[in-house]
């Protein structure tokens, strides 16, 4: 390892002479008061508008960042298309690891384990994320695969990431976060845009978008992308078998009916396959066998919309969407139907109430290929969910304080009726402070997984007592599996003195009840072997506190620095009765420090000088060991209409380990990469 | 160890770097400019070329026409950042109240929301000048106001009182009348 450092010095010592130095350069050079040549150029634009146009801008404050931000009683970090670009990030999960409070390991070159506050898995269940309004957790394991959830990056207008329950208006399964992925509208996408890249990870990867419009009132896209990922590495070097490609296209269409009515149409279909090494019980052998397999995904949805103006104060919107996923590997095949239809309606009820309603229905139907390794039982279910929730706004005293309570009821097909209140107070004591606060509940429902699985992962064979026995160590649902539960206690703080300098901290302490946890059960023959099983039931509770910080802070206009610091402690207890050994697992598998700085920088000449720290802490569990990342981008515009990018991943280690082993898929690790990309707009 | 000490001290080298750059006083302590009151200020230059003023407004022909703003909103700094301003061939000036005690002569007053409750003495000091009143506040043209910026759907829109208009002596062209609502002294608040 010392070698490598050793060889490593003067790479080192260059990059801490551009983090250093190049900026101080860089500011140097912009003496102009360049903030009033921004001001001039914008102010020059707008006073070539006419009404009608000055009259269709939309007020967003310079940094529509901010604006979201401040005034929300919940711990909220966008990330822009702008942040996006910057990072150099290529695809939604990445993007991801510069939040506070979230956790993010990539396990293999197409798996990630991504959680909000802890209890980081591959099928990590507390976390709900949802692409324009539609839910893209699957109920099989209340997880994501993130492998599937993709778009062309050039199109996304923000992700807006809430960590803590976001249970009230979102419902069951965000217990300890909502990731919100929200697209451009079509009106801003239009004309083409091209983009292309290669690189040694990244061996290739293209996309195309065409945006255009039909009268003056309908505005659509469509767009098409594809990428072939290499192989990553074993932990001894080797190269490892999850390499992947994937094709997507979809469409946007936005139709202005009138004044108050607008109409959007969206879908996307896709399919792709992805390498992976699994190591899985063989029923023939009766062993454990290692070998390469092949994901194959493929999928689409659609979804409408209609949103409706009542007047100022009052509007409402009603969507609907369908969602098909296939999914296919050794161990299992699930296709999954899911069809939603959701309505909502805001209105204002006197000066000081700001009243937010809603319901709405969900089907879902699966079809699952069982194998030895994994099955359910039944192999094909529909569910259902009925859910509605209301939410008032009160202001109690004008600008200075503000109270949101309300809650979400659901109706599920496993555990019945849910319910999750959630009370919040803004106040703002001062111009520049905010501070909020807020006490919620929250559940985490049963997934198919936990009521109707069986997963026999281990398998093995020993030679006595004559006749030699088998033994399959398995893993079974249970129908009265209960709902986890959280109430979460928060508290934040932010300081916005200028619309280039702010501070947010965010602090939590939840505590959870009826967590999962895997309870030995009597052995029992079956099929000529003898079952070590344990079973799904609800026998530990725990607390989870920690405090997430980001600052950022623009030093000149053409620098800017932003740090984000998470602190994640987990203490869990099983129940007297438990015979498991789950709170390791859980406690240990999320780091409980964790450090991103971003420093943006704009050169002369057109230039962008991007970079990325990251800090992770260890996971004992996983036997992970802690890490430091670095991302460096380079980007050039020559002219106007063209970007041209050249990007280093991982810079400081030939490789690194993320997260262990999962669920039977070999862990691989991340290597250094660089890659180049054009994107051509016109 | 000593791959580690690289490691470490560098990571110290950014964190220095940073602590130090935001804690650094002269944060670009600019005024508190949004979106907002850049559009409001670009109205404003576009409204100057609406409307007419008797012409005992202007001392001479060449006279500047002159836009006021009173009160806190920075709008000021963003109608000075316009180069070249002129409307109808005339100059245009911008100056800054912060009471109305200081007002002097001008065309068009952009009264900030701050001054809510001052809106009486206002009107009272401007009686029978001939100067168009913006407002960026509820009942401001219910109030004796000419012109009020409303926010609609985050997009920003007007209130013109044409009764209001008339008694000050302005001619309103039917072109901005056209894109704003119009409110009437005697009429319950009201559009078609």
């Amino acid at each position: 390892m010392s070698k490598m450092y050793r060889s490593f010095k003067p790479f080192l010592t260059i990059w801490a002479f551009f983090f250093l130095f190049v900026p101080i350069l860089g500011h140097a050079q912009s003496e102009l008061s360049s903030s009033e040549k921004t001001l001039a150029q914008e102010m020059a634009e707008l006073s070539k508008l006419t009404f009608d146009d000055l009259m269709n801008l939309e007020i967003t404050s310079v940094s529509k960042k901010a604006q979201k931000v401040s005034e929300a009683a919940a711990a909220i970090f966008v990330i822009t298309n702008e942040d996006i670009r910057r990072s150099g990030v290529t695809s939604i999960p990445e993007a991801l690891r510069m939040v506070p409070g979230l956790q993010v390991a990539r396990i293999d070159a197409n798996n990630w384990a991504i959680t909000s506050r802890g209890f980081n898995d591959r099928y990590a269940n507390k976390l709900l994320v949802l692409m324009d309004g539609r839910s893209v957790y699957t109920p099989l394991y209340s997880g994501v695969y993130w492998d599937i959830q993709d778009t062309l990056l050039e199109d996304i207008e923000r992700i807006e990431v809430i960590r803590g329950p976001g249970a009230t208006l979102w419902g069951a399964n965000a217990v300890n976060g909502v990731i919100n992925i929200i697209t451009k509208r079509a009106k801003e996408t239009q004309g083409v845009l091209v983009t292309a890249g290669t690189g040694t990870e990244e061996r290739g990867f293209g996309g195309v978008r065409y945006g255009a419009k039909i009268g003056d009132d309908t505005y659509y896209r469509i767009y098409a992308k594809g990428f072939d990922r290499d192989n990553s590495v074993f932990a001894s070097g080797k190269e490892a078998d999850d390499s992947w490609q994937a094709l997507r296209s979809g469409f946007r269409l936005e139709y202005k009916a009138s004044d108050r009515d607008s109409m959007t149409l969206q879908g996307d279909i896709y399919e792709g396959d992805a390498g992976q090494t699994l190591t899985s019980t063989d029923r023939a052998s009766l062993s454990m066998q290692t070998f390469e397999d092949t994901i194959d995904v493929g999928g689409g949805n659609v979804l409408a919309r209609w949103d409706h103006i009542f007047s100022d104060t009052s509007d409402m919107a009603l969507q609907l969407y369908y969602d098909r996923t296939e999914r296919e590997d050794a161990v299992l095949k699930e296709i999954r139907d899911t069809f939603d239809i959701d309505f909502q309606n805001s209105f204002k009820m006197g000066d000081r109430h700001e009243i937010v309603w809603g319901v709405g229905y969900r089907f879902t139907q699966d079809k699952i290929r069982n194998s030895f390794t994994t099955s359910f039982d039944p192999d094909s279910r529909g569910d259902n969910l009925f859910s509605a929730f209301v939410q008032d706004e009160i202001t109690l005293i004008e600008d200075r304080l503000r109270m949101v309570c309300g809650s979400k009821f659901e109706h599920n097909d496993y555990t019945g009726f849910e319910y999750q209140p959630s009370v919040r107070f803004l106040w703002t004591p001062k111009e520049n402070h905010r501070v909020w606060t807020a006490i919620s509940r929250a559940v985490r429902t049963p997934s198919r997984a936990n009521e109707d699985m069986r997963l026999n992962y281990v398998i093995y064979s020993v030679p006595f007592p004559p006749p030699p026995t088998t033994y399959v160590m398995s893993f079974s649902g249970d129908r009265d599996f209960e709902s986890e539960e959280l109430v979460a206690y928060e508290f934040g703080y932010r300081f916005l003195p200028t619309d280039h300098f702010s501070i947010d901290i965010a602090v939590f302490y939840n505590v959870y009840d009826n967590l999962q946890t895997n309870e030995s059960k009597d052995r029992f023959s079956e099929n000529g072997y003898l079952v070590i099983p344990s079973q799904v039931e609800n026998r530990m509770d725990g607390e989870t506190y920690g405090v997430e910080v980001t600052t950022n802070c623009d030093i000149t206009d053409r620098w800017n620095l932003t740090a984000s610091y998470s602190y994640l402690q987990i203490q869990l207890h099983l129940d007297a009765s438990s015979r498991s050994t789950t709170e390791d697992r859980y406690e240990d598998s999320s780091p409980h420090n964790q450090l991103c700085l971003k420093s943006e920088l704009n050169l002369p000449y057109n230039l962008e000088f991007d970079q990325l720290l990251y800090y992770v802490d260890n996971l004992s569990f996983q036997n992970t060991k802690n890490y430091f990342r670095f991302d460096v981008r380079l980007g050039w515009h020559p002219v106007e209409d063209i970007h041209v990018s050249i990007c280093g991943q991982n810079l400081l280690d030939n490789q690194h380990q993320e997260f262990g082993q999962s669920s039977g898929a070999n862990f691989t690790e991340v290597e250094r990469s660089v890659y180049g990309k054009i994107t051509w707009n016109f | 160890m000593e791959l580690l000490m690289n490691r470490y001290l560098r990571l110290l080298a950014i964190t220095i770097v940073f602590v130090v750059a935001s804690l650094a006083p002269n944060v670009q302590a600019k005024d508190h400019m949004s979106r907002e009151h850049l559009i409001k200020a670009a109205f404003l230059y576009r409204i100057a070329k609406f409307v007419e003023w008797p012409a005992e407004s202007f001392a001479e022909t060449h006279a500047p026409l002159t836009i006021g703003i009173l009160g806190e909103e920075p709008l000021d700094v963003a109608l000075n950042a316009i180069k070249d301003k002129s409307v109808k061939g005339k100059e245009v000036v911008i100056k800054r109240f912060a009471q109305i005690e200081d007002f002097q002569r001008c065309h068009i007053l952009f009264i900030s929301a701050s001054k809510r409750k001052y809106l009486p003495q206002i009107f009272d000091a401007l009686k029978g000048l001939h100067v168009l009143t913006v407002g960026e506040m509820k009942n401001f043209v219910e109030g004796g106001g000419i012109m009020n910026f409303v926010t609609v759907n985050k997009k920003i829109g007007m209130e013109i009182n044409i009764d209001t208009a008339k008694k000050a002596g302005l001619k309103i062209s039917s072109m901005l009348l056209g894109v704003s609502k119009i409110i009437r002294d005697n009429s319950i608040k009201g559009e078609d």
